[in-house]
C-alpha cells in the first residue's frame, strides 16, 4: 500500500473523526494506522472520534447551559450530537461553537412543550457575547448634567449595549438554570419579555424593559435623533406616559451605555 | 531557514527558560490558571507557586473579566502562553487571524514563554479541536519547520512544541518520536515543551522504554516541563490531565530535573481541577525532588517508594 500524504492522512483523519456513529472508515487510513495499547485501528479512531463529540458537546454546554437544564441531559447530548454533525466548527476558538446553535434550535423545535428553546439559546449567545467585549468609556450623569438632553441630540451606545426581545420569559427561565428541574413548569415562561442587556465595569447587567421602552432605545440606537425616536415611538405607542419616556432618559443616563452625544445643527 | 533566523533563534535557544522574576536557584514550579481559581486568586493571597500558565485562546479573544484576571495575575508573577489551536502542522497553512490575535496577547502579557503543540488540530472548515497525531515523516518535518519559522518570524520571538498523548500512530515512518522532535527544533530554532505525562502515556501506548525517549532529548532544547495525570482505560492509557501525577512520571521528572534544573515546571490540571492549594501541594512535590537535586539541604534520598507516597 502506498504511503499516505500528509495531507490524505488528515483529510482521511477528518471523515473518520466527523463520521456516525457505526460508519465505516476509509480502509486507506485503517491500513496506514498502528493503533495504541490493546487497541484496534477502529477503536483507535473511535477514540478520537468520541473525544471530538464530548469536547463539542461540553463547549457548547458551556454557552447553552440553560438550554441544556431545560431539555435534560439525555435530550440535550442527542441535540448537541445531532448539531455539531451537520454544523461543523469553523472558528480556531472553541468557544465560537455554537452561534448557529439558536437557528438550529429554531428549525428542528425539539420539543413541542418547550417553545422557548431556540429565543432561550439566542439569549445564551448574546449574554457570551457581552461577557467578552471589551468595556467602553461611558458617559457618566454628570456629563449628562452639563449637556441636558434636548430633540436635537443623537446619541452612540457603546458596543456592549444590547436589546433582546421574546415571546417568552426566557430571562426568567435562564435564571432558574441549575436548580431542580420542577422549577421550571412552576414559572409562567409564556409571558413576553423586552431586555435590555449591557456592561458596566465588567458585570453583564440585564434590565427588563417596557415594550414602549425597548422601542424607544431601539430607535435611539438605529440612530435616531430625540426627537425623531420619540416621534416614532409614539405612532406605536400613542399613550406613552410622560414618565415611562423619563424612565428611559434616567436609564440612558445612569447605566453607562452611551459613550457619545452629537447635536444636530440647523441646515 | 534563513541564515539571519537561523542566528537568531540559535541564539535564543541557548538561553531557554525562565527569564524575569525567576530564580535559577530555586524550582520554577508553575500551575495552570483556570477559571475554577480565578475566586480564590482574585484577592492576590500569597501562593507558593513561581509562575501561571494560561491558555491563549481563553484570554485572545476575550476582552472581558477572563482577561482582567490574566492581567492581574501578570502583575504578580511571571507568565506562559500556551496554545491548543496553532494546528503547526496543518497542511492547509497558518491561520492569519489566529497569528494576528495571538501576537495581541503577546505584546499585552508580555510572557516568558509562548508554546503550543506539536500536531495539527483538524481541517479548517472541520476544526475537530483535539491534539491530533502527525505521522513522524520527512514531509511533516519540512512542513512543521517552515511553519515554526513564519511563526516565531510573525511574533518576533522563539515557541516551543509540546510532545503530545497518542493513541494510534502511522508506521510509515522516517522517524521516531523524539529523533523527530529534537529535529524539528534543531531545523526551526524553537524549544521544546517536554510534556513527561505525554511522554509516558505514548511509551506505554506505542510500546517503548520512556527513557529512551527522555535521553535522546538535550536539556538545551527543552524550554519547559510539563507534568500531569493520565486515566487508565484498560486498553489505552488517556491523556487526561484529571489525576495528580503517577509515580512512573515523577521519576522521569526526578532523571530529567537532575541534568536541568533551571527548567521551568508546569503541572497541568484540566479536569476534575482540585482547590488551588491542593494544586499548591502537587507544586510543592516537585519542589521536593529538585531539592533533593538542588537543593542546599537533602533531608531524605529520593526513591521509588518515596515517590509512590508523593503521587
Ligand atoms: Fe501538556
Amino acid at each position: 500500500m502506498a504511503k499516505l500524504t500528509l495531507n490524505q492522512f488528515q483529510h482521511l483523519f477528518s471523515q473518520a473523526s466527523l463520521r456516525p456513529e457505526h460508519t465505516g472508515v476509509d480502509p486507506m487510513l485503517l491500513n496506514g494506522i498502528m493503533p495504541g495499547g490493546t487497541l484496534t485501528s477502529d477503536t483507535a479512531l473511535e477514540v478520537y472520534r468520541t473525544g471530538h463529540i464530548v469536547r463539542l458537546t461540553e463547549a457548547l454546554g458551556e454557552t447553552f447551559e440553560a438550554v441544556w437544564w431545560v431539555a435534560g441531559d439525555e435530550h440535550y447530548f442527542e441535540l448537541a450530537q445531532e448539531f455539531l454533525l451537520t454544523h461543523s466548527s469553523t472558528s480556531y476558538n472553541l468557544s465560537d461553537f455554537g452561534k448557529r446553535f439558536p437557528d438550529f434550535l429554531d428549525k428542528r423545535q425539539p420539543f413541542a412543550d418547550l417553545p422557548f428553546l431556540a429565543d432561550l439559546a439566542r439569549f445564551e449567545w448574546l449574554f457570551k457575547e457581552v461577557f467578552h467585549l471589551p468595556p467602553h468609556v461611558s458617559l457618566t450623569p454628570d456629563h449628562f448634567h452639563q449637556q441636558p438632553l434636548s430633540g436635537n441630540l443623537r446619541l452612540t451606545f457603546g458596543p456592549s449595549f444590547r436589546l433582546f426581545r421574546s415571546p417568552y420569559a426566557v430571562y426568567e427561565v435562564w435564571k432558574l438554570r441549575g436548580t431542580s428541574q420542577d422549577s421550571l413548569p412552576a414559572k409562567n415562561w409564556g409571558n413576553p419579555q423586552w431586555l435590555l442587556c449591557y456592561k458596566h465595569q465588567q458585570q453583564v447587567f440585564i434590565k427588563h424593559l417596557s415594550e414602549p421602552e425597548y422601542w424607544l432605545l431601539d430607535h435611539l440606537s438605529s440612530g435616531a435623533s430625540i426627537e425623531e425616536a420619540l416621534e416614532r415611538t409614539l405612532e406605536d405607542f400613542p399613550d406613552i406616559t410622560a414618565t415611562t419616556v423619563s424612565d428611559v432618559f434616567a436609564l440612558i443616563k445612569h447605566t453607562g451605555i452611551i459613550t457619545h452625544l452629537k447635536m444636530d445643527f440647523p441646515t | 531557514m534563513t541564515p539571519r533566523l537561523e542566528r537568531t533563534w540559535q541564539k535564543k535557544a541557548h538561553r531557554l527558560g525562565p527569564t524575569d522574576g525567576m530564580n535559577k536557584r530555586q524550582p520554577n514550579i508553575g500551575v495552570g490558571l483556570r477559571p475554577t481559581h480565578y475566586p480564590y486568586l482574585e484577592p492576590r493571597p500569597q501562593t507558593s507557586v513561581s509562575w501561571f500558565e494560561a491558555v491563549s485562546e481563553n484570554y485572545m479573544d476575550s476582552k472581558g473579566r477572563p482577561l482582567d484576571m490574566l492581567e492581574l495575575i501578570r502583575k504578580d508573577y511571571p507568565v506562559a502562553l500556551h496554545g491548543v489551536s496553532l494546528s503547526i502542522a496543518s497542511t492547509e497553512g497558518l491561520r492569519q487571524e489566529y497569528l494576528h490575535n495571538l501576537r495581541n496577547l503577546v505584546e499585552r502579557i508580555d510572557p516568558f514563554i509562548v508554546s503550543d503543540h506539536l500536531c495539527w488540530t483538524g481541517l479548517q472548515q472541520q476544526n475537530l479541536h483535539d491534539l491530533l497525531p502527525i505521522p513522524f515523516t520527512d514531509e511533516a518535518l519540512n512542513l512543521i519547520v517552515d511553519h515554526v519559522e513564519q511563526v516565531q518570524t510573525y511574533l518576533g520571538r522563539q515557541i516551543l512544541l509540546e510532545n503530545v498523548s497518542t493513541y494510534l500512530r502511522v508506521p510509515e515512518a522516517d522517524w521516531a518520536e523524539w529523533d523527530f522532535l529534537k529535529e524539528v527544533a534543531k531545523r526551526s530554532g524553537c524549544g521544546l515543551l517536554l510534556d513527561l505525562n505525554n511522554l509516558y502515556v505514548n511509551a506505554k501506548n506505542h510500546q517503548f522504554d520512556p527513557s529512551v525517549f527522555l535521553e535522546a532529548i538535550p536539556t538545551d532544547l527543552i524550554g519547559q516541563i510539563h507534568l500531569a495525570g493520565y486515566t487508565d482505560m484498560g486498553t489505552h492509557l488517556f491523556d487526561t490531565h484529571s489525576k495528580p501525577v503517577y509515580p512512573e512520571v515523577w521519576e522521569l521528572f526526578s532523571s530529567l530535573i537532575a541534568r536541568a534544573p533551571e527548567l521551568p515546571v508546569l503541572i497541568e490540571w484540566d479536569e476534575d481541577i482540585p482547590e488551588f492549594p491542593l494544586l499548591e501541594a502537587e507544586a510543592l512535590k516537585a519542589g521536593h525532588i529538585w531539592n533533593y537535586h538542588h537543593g542546599q539541604t537533602h533531608t531524605q534520598p529520593i526513591s521509588a517508594p518515596v515517590f509512590s507516597g508523593l503521587s
